[in-house]
């Protein structure tokens, strides 16, 4: 169905208003007045001419910064009429659009509805109901203020419209009534009128009720002589649409080619243009259902030499399709529809094209404006600077430091939390050198008496031990032989203390201990706890078995003796106590369990402690 | 009778030495003079032209190896004697010197001073290898190794090193200039001798240096210039190909 689905009560109030009306202004200096002037020649000149003019006042502009909103918004909006003209409509949106972001708070001046109108309807032509409902919301904001019923009516009329396109009848059909509600109360009957009609076409859409449109619209007729093209247009026009409706194709045309010599005679040329071009494609279309190709064909013609391209997507649409049933009705060449179809693609690529580009541009430019703004304020500021007493710059540097001080802190926390482990570790060691230090310390101190030699030997091999496991301690990770080795060193140095004496064997399957990197010190206090709390008071000799076994990433170590086991007593509790931190750590590192085994409980008759862990271990010293 | 000197800035340390020397060694060594320091050891040396010098890696007014360096005379064997100084060892480990620890170790004096004795033909290269043991020492750019083997002493620089092979207790090192050198020496103390920034060990067998790398063949090995291969293990791949890239 075809239906003329652009509403002019708007344009209509708009056209009432007087477009070429100059901007209300007091300022009397002399850019201003002459910009105004400037401003009103545009917006009564031929697009064509508006271009240089345009310009001109831009230039103007930006070399007055001082100059009130109220002329930018013009000049915006005057920009937009001559993108709008040109059919660009992505430019001529953009400038209605920035034109209304000047409208503030307070009585809305009349030439700002044209700001909002131009806006909403090139936003409607371009189908982003989005914007549409956008602009609308603000000037509702700006209505609201001033309570009037007029500009009422007109956001009830935008409302209405959008939800005609977005098919939301019945709250377009509540938006139509309140906006007759506010029209009745001031009086203005033109726009009663073109309410009406508009209104007839949501009854007929929503409710199909054909006698009661035809009624209604018989009675503003009788008085059309006292409307203007405009409201004519839209009478005549949509009584067309409705016959056409009913199939009464003949009357239908008529109507069309009434509404056709009004539409001609309305002033502004953008809407002439729409909608005459509108009407042309209704007439093709009657005259398709009526069989008069000829008449059809002429019609088509005509909407195709005011430039399709430029014209509305709808009327392209409309076109395409009649053309093509025109086409299929008269076994025409369908190359002509292609061609057609090939000039619009062509135009729309390179309208994208054009936007594209001018965009860059505006980026480009916002970006310098914005670093000169940039070097401007830093100027500004340093300045500032030079000029304040010392005790600002005291302030400043106080700020800094805090400010340094608080990442210091920041990057200390971080750094923290990954040393954690590592910290760990070390304490430790920390904790575990002196433990073992003074047990042998006391051994020599006891063997100096009897066998001073001895003793020396024992205090060097404790030098020798000592200096390894300092020079281990200074890294997270040491060989794993050096670590075995200063290992052996120690149980060396501890048999002497044990009454029987013990030995040790060291197994490894698949490690390759002077290839991998452990961290220091994690096997010794638990072969700590096998000599000083399992072998203490046997009368046996003790045996120590060390197996590790590689494993993926890890080092699997299980630590077996043969003494007397868990016992429950202190001895118990403090084995327990120092194995605790490693074993803490130990699975906090590598995720897996620390496994210490009293054999008693799974063997009987045989006594003795198996501690099961895995140590990681890198490929390289570093961390 | 070997005719020594002791130079070590602490008094007990000569009493230490001339102690162990009368016990395990009375018939063959005598310490005909002790120094020090750097100016009073150089006195000596001149004066007795000592065969054997227990020279102490730290002395007041320099050391050690500034003594030797210095001398004029240096036809004679020498033991260093270090505390724990992790620099100190490496520096007269890379110059394959001698040297004991300090507090002495019996076993290890002996062994040390058995040695000397044996070596009966003096250190022909000391001037060579003490330069070694000094560059590494204070550490400067252009660092040598000291490469002994049954008939020769090279003193290499390490960049001239492409890759170590072990066999056993020996390793083959592998050179750019002069081919092959056969080191009765585990390939475990001579990674300690390499920095480990450059000399990667890639393999249980292999070290490679690192600059002289070409690429990484997915079959497991590094190819080095003129198409020497050295394997990787499969264990140490990811590390190797970490660090060497």
């Amino acid at each position: 169905m075809i239906s003329m689905r652009k509403f002019f009560v708007v344009l209509f109030i708009l056209n009432l208003f007087g477009c070429n009306k100059a901007v209300n202004i007091d300022e009397s200096e002399s850019t201003k007045n002459s910009i105004v002037a400037l401003h009103q020649r545009i917006d009564s000149v031929e697009t064509d001419i508006k271009y240089p003019l345009i310009e001109k006042a831009k230039l103007i502009i930006e070399n007055n910064a001082t100059l009130h909103d109220t002329i930018k918004a013009e000049q915006d909006y005057l920009t937009g009429v001559y993108f709008a003209g040109k059919g660009n409509l992505d430019s001529a949106s953009i400038y209605f659009q920035n034109a209304t972001n000047y409208i503030k708070k307070g009585p809305l001046v009349k030439r700002h509805l044209n700001y909002f109108y131009w806006a909403w309807d090139t936003y409607l032509d371009k189908e982003e109901y989005g914007e549409c409902i956008a602009i609308n919301q603000k000037f509702k904001s700006l209505v609201k203020e001033n309570n009037d019923d007029r500009l009422n009516s007109i956001a009830h009329s935008l409302d209405k419209n959008i939800y005609l396109k977005t098919k939301e009848f019945r709250k377009a059909l509540e938006s139509s009534s309140k906006q007759i509600a506010h029209l009745k109360k001031t009086g203005d009957t033109a726009d009663i009128v073109s309410a009406l009609i508009s209104r007839t076409k949501i009854l007929d859409d929503v409710y199909n009720d054909r006698a009661e449109v035809f009624k209604l619209l018989d009675s503003l007729t009788l008085y059309s002589k006292d409307y203007t093209p405009g409201i004519n247009r839209l009478l005549y026009g949509q009584y067309g649409v409705h016959l056409f409706n009913e199939e009464r194709y003949a009357e239908a045309r008529d109507y069309y080619e009434q509404g056709l010599v009004f539409a001609k005679k309305i002033e502004n040329p953008t809407t002439r243009r729409k909608r005459t071009s509108n009407i042309y494609n209704n007439l093709a279309e009657v005259c398709l259902e009526l069989n008069r190709h000829e008449d059809a064909k002429a019609y088509l013609d005509t909407v195709y030499q005011m430039d399709i391209a430029t014209l509305e997507r709808r009327q392209q649409r409309a076109y395409l399709r009649h053309q093509l049933r025109l086409t299929a009705n008269t076994n025409q060449d369908i190359n002509k529809v292609l061609t057609v179809l090939d000039s619009l693609n062509t135009y729309q690529n390179r309208t994208y094209e054009e936007k594209y580009t001018k965009d860059l541009t505006a980026l480009k430019i916002a970006n310098e404006n914005e670093k000169k703004l940039l070097s401007e304020k830093q100027e500004a500021e340093f300045k500032n600077f030079r000029l304040q007493a010392i005790m600002v710059i005291g302030l400043i540097t106080a700020v800094l430091l805090a400010l340094i001080g608080s990442l210091f802190y920041r990057q200390k926390k971080y750094s923290l939390e990954r040393e954690n482990l590592l910290t760990q570790q070390r304490l430790l060691r920390a904790q575990m050198n002196p433990h073992f230090t003074f047990n042998t310390l006391s051994v020599i101190g006891e063997m100096i008496d009897q066998s001073p030699r001895n003793a020396k030997n024992h205090l060097v091999k404790f030098s020798r031990l000592l200096a390894s496991i300092f020079e281990n301690s200074t890294f997270n990770y040491v060989l794993l032989e050096k670590e075995l080795d200063a290992l052996k060193e120690y149980m060396d140095l501890q048999k002497i203390r044990i009454k029987n004496g013990f030995n040790y064997e060291i197994e490894m399957n698949d490690v390759e201990p002077d290839l991998v990197y452990v961290p220091g010190m994690l096997l010794q206090p638990i072969i700590e706890n096998s000599i000083n709390h399992g072998f203490s008071g046997i009368d046996y000799s003790g045996q120590i078995k060390i197996h590790l076994n590689f494993q993926e990433n890890l080092i699997h170590c299980e630590i077996e003796d043969n003494g007397k086991g868990l016992v429950n007593s202190s001895n118990s509790t403090k084995r327990t106590s120092s194995t605790q931190l490693i074993s803490a750590f130990i699975e906090k590192i590598t995720k897996t369990k620390f496994e210490v085994i009293d054999k008693k409980d799974t063997f009987e008759g045989v006594t003795g402690v198996i501690v099961k862990f895995s140590i990681p271990y890198k490929e390289s010293m570093d961390d | 009778m070997i005719r020594a000197v002791i130079i070590d800035d602490e008094a007990y340390m000569h009493e230490e030495i001339k102690k162990r020397l009368l016990e395990f060694f009375p018939k063959d060594i005598a310490v005909v003079a002790e120094a020090e320091n750097v100016a009073n050891a150089l006195d000596i040396i001149t004066k007795f032209e000592p065969e054997l010098i227990f020279l102490d890696v730290h002395l007041t007014d320099g050391t050690g190896f500034d003594v030797i360096e210095k001398s004029d005379f240096k036809d004679f064997n020498v033991i260093f004697i270090t505390g724990y100084d992790t620099n100190a060892i490496k520096a007269i480990r890379v110059g394959a010197l001698d040297y004991i620890l300090k507090p002495i170790a019996d076993d290890e004096f002996r062994e040390a001073v058995q040695k000397a004795i044996e070596s009966k033909s003096k250190e022909t290269h000391l001037e060579t290898l003490v330069s070694v043991s000094q560059g590494h020492y204070k550490g400067t750019d252009d660092q040598k190794i000291v490469l002994k083997t049954t008939d020769a002493v090279y003193a290499l620089p390490q960049e001239d090193i492409l890759y170590c092979q072990s066999d056993g207790n020996y390793t083959t090192v592998h050179t750019k200039e002069i081919g092959e050198i056969l080191v009765s020496k585990h390939i475990k103390k001579i990674e300690e001798l390499l920095p480990p920034q450059q000399f990667i060990r890639c393999h249980q067998s292999y070290i490679v240096n690192r600059q002289h790398v070409v690429k990484y063949s997915k079959q497991g090995y590094l190819l080095l210039q003129e198409g020497i291969q050295v394997p990787v293990s499969a264990r140490r791949k990811d590390f190797v190909l970490k660090n060497i890239f």
